[in-house]
């Protein structure tokens, strides 16, 4: 599970930015979802535990200092999602299920951290968030495993 | 007459064998004549297939100023909509341009390419082209504003249903929720709830329309969904209604 290539740490931090900036410019404003968070699971799944902490800590201080957040929350819940999914893998064998059962369990704190963060609940809300994440992160993940296949064989 | 061969007394066969011997005398002319037609058309062909790219660049090029002269003139509608605004209302506002929207979908803020700069400062109401209430500016430096936008959780304002107040809460929804208004106030399905600046004297923004009310059980209050009039979530000019 190393990335040997240095190019592959490149196209991930490049595909994180990207993310981000998908994230605030919300090109597709009808589709709820959040970029980041779904490339922060993509890549607890598909690389090495020091990798996705770093990029998770990296983009979660972005995404903190561009809220002008005074608690760092977005490093802490990234950091939270990508320990939760490890812990997952290191337990279960790797496959579709594994995969799709980290990305339920690790949304659904998401989106309860989120909450509680905001102090307001909304079910709807949630439903369309979680359905939504669903989908993009199977696409996404099929497609970035397409562009760094390296990270599937190395699972 | 007896000597010549059958085969001559058709016309055709004739005119056949005749265009044989011909080609078969001159064959050196007859293939460069063909070579020069196969370079002709090949040259033809090339150019088209040049003049077809050429084309394509062309139109993809004027596709994309279309596109563009399409943004300018319904971002031009807009602004005489705003100017309209100014107008009717006999307010100063400063229009600027949402850069980027907040990366969280809990937390509903705009980001715009005016601050202190131009004017702008905390705490100062935003509208959209029409007049509709977005929300207020939370933070301000020298180039950029942060705008806390109506469906944010944590957005509160006080608003007007009638000639009674109440406070306007934002919520993850598509409405938001005005609270803190008396259990005997005539509000109704399809009223106005709109919103007045303190720092400006009766002038009125409206916010949303009541979309359902309800009464507390226990409380004094009413309970009452209002759906916003601002199409919060393709925003791309907001309006800030200046002291």
């Amino acid at each position: 599970m190393t990335i040997k290539n240095w190019i592959n740490p490149i196209k991930l931090y490049l595909l994180f930015f990207i993310f981000f900036m998908l994230d605030l410019i919300r090109p597709f404003y009808f589709i709820h979802t959040e970029s980041l968070f779904l490339g922060v699971v993509f890549c607890a799944l598909n690389c090495p535990l020091r990798s996705s902490i770093s990029l998770a800590a990296v983009f979660g201080l972005l995404k903190d200092i561009y809220l002008q957040n005074n608690f760092l929350y977005n490093v802490f819940i990234f950091i939270a999602v990508v320990l939760l999914i490890q812990f997952i893998c290191r337990r279960l064998h790797h496959n579709f299920l594994l995969v799709n059962l980290s990305f339920v369990i690790s949304s659904l704190s998401y989106i309860i951290f989120n909450f509680l963060l905001v102090n307001t609940f909304n079910l709807r809300f949630a439903l369309v968030f979680f359905f939504d994440s669903w989908l993009f992160f199977l696409a996404y993940q099929y497609f970035i495993l397409k562009w760094i296949p390296e990270l599937s064989k190395e699972q | 007459m007896l000597l010549t061969p059958k085969i001559f007394y058709k016309k055709s066969y004739f005119v056949t064998a005749l265009i044989a011997v011909i080609l078969l005398l001159s064959a050196k002319e007859v293939f460069s004549f063909l070579l020069s037609l196969s370079t002709t058309l090949s040259l033809s062909s090339q150019k088209t297939k040049e003049m077809i790219s050429s084309l394509k660049e062309q139109n993809l090029l004027l596709s994309l100023k279309l596109q563009r002269f399409k943004e300018i003139s319904e971002e031009n509608k807009r602004l005489r909509r705003a100017l309209n605004l100014i107008k009717e209302k006999n307010i100063k506002i400063v229009a600027a341009k949402v850069v980027s929207f907040s990366p969280s979908l809990w937390e509903s803020y705009l980001f715009i390419n005016k601050g202190l700069k131009d004017g702008v400062s905390k705490n100062l109401y935003v509208v959209d082209e029409n007049g509709y209430f977005i929300g207020k500016v939370i933070s301000a430096q020298e180039h950029n504003a942060k705008i806390i936008a109506l469906n944010n959780p944590n957005f509160l304002a006080v608003a007007y249903t009638g000639s009674h107040s109440g406070m306007l809460r934002g919520s993850l929804s598509q409405r938001i929720i005005l609270s803190y208004i008396e259990s005997r106030a005539p509000a109704k399905e399809g009223d106005k709830v709109y919103v007045k600046p303190p720092y400006l004297s009766n002038i009125k923004f409206p916010a949303g329309v009541i979309f359902g009310v309800k009464k507390e059980k226990r409380g004094f209050f009413l309970k009452i969904e209002v759906l916003p009039k601002a199409r919060l979530n393709n925003i791309k000019e907001v309006f800030i209604i200046e002291k």
